[in-house]
């Protein structure tokens, strides 16, 4: 059965949902900020996850990474690097695939999507290349005053 | 941003931390570039205890190889492990990067 989880804050004591520090299960929506440090919180237990994943680590890697990019894109972008703006991470494990999406209140990302390679020598523009190569499916839409990135893996 | 960084016959050695990602890129790109400023642009960057990298951890490196080159060195990489090698060939910046086994192959090749 397919279980969506709830996009509506989960946690009744503060209306917000669960903070990324906590030690919950990743079924749940995640809250972070717009600040780097959250990132790095979120990719730790990812890595945890993954770990539990079995032998595909290399599959795991690559799903971590889209995850971590796509929410730098939040910080970097949607936000201009504001910090303790609210990002939002929803997570759902289906039978056949794992669906996560990204919602922030931020300026809305340029459409169409950057499809193209960053230059060899370029230092950044590779994070849309990573989420696209990295996931099956990556698709923008604006929901209210959200943007909502869903992220798709097939397992 | 601390990291171990040892010089060897002019060739400074820096291993990164575990991950290197939006959240320390910043000072780890000021570290970089400051070795490489007092040293002579030969620097191996030991990748073993790193095991996540995202897009911002890679332009500290493309920062650091663009750096190096304008002294006339060079940026060898070494101890790089599966994901990461996965990440550099995804974004073909394994082309760009010297990338060898281990810290003596790299040295060598300086020389």
């Amino acid at each position: 059965m397919k279980t969506k989880v709830p996009v509506a804050p989960a946690s009744p004591g503060n209306g917000r949902a669960p903070s990324v520090g906590a030690a919950e299960s990743l079924a749940v929506p995640i809250a972070l900020s717009s600040d780097p440090a959250d990132v790095a919180q979120l990719q730790t237990r990812l890595s945890a996850c993954g770990e539990e994943a079995g032998p595909d680590q290399l599959a795991a890697f690559h799903g971590i990474c889209a995850i971590v990019e796509a929410v730098n894109n939040c910080i970097e972008h949607a936000y201009g690097g504001e910090a303790g703006q609210p990002i939002s991470l929803f997570w759902e494990r289906r039978a056949d695939a794992i669906v996560v999406e990204i919602r922030d209140r931020g300026r809305p990302a340029p459409t169409p999507l950057p499809d193209h390679e960053a230059a060899l020598d370029a230092e950044s523009g590779r994070g849309w290349h990573i989420i696209r190569e990295w996931t099956d499916s990556a698709v923008l839409s604006a929901q209210g005053d959200e943007n909502v990135l869903t992220l798709m893996r097939r397992l | 941003m601390q990291l171990e960084h040892r010089t060897e016959n002019d060739i400074d050695i820096v291993k990164l931390p575990e991950r290197l990602m939006m959240a320390n890129a910043a000072a780890a790109r000021t570290t970089l570039k400051g070795i490489i400023g007092q040293g002579n642009g030969k620097l191996i960057v030991d990748l073993t205890d790193t095991n996540f990298m995202d897009s911002s951890g890679l332009a500290v490196l493309v920062s650091a190889l663009q750096a190096a080159r304008k002294q006339g060195g060079d940026v060898h990489l070494v101890g790089m492990g599966t994901n990461l090698q996965a990440l550099f060939e995804l974004t073909r910046l394994h082309t760009v990067f010297q990338i060898f086994d281990d810290e003596a192959a790299a040295a060598r090749a300086f020389n």
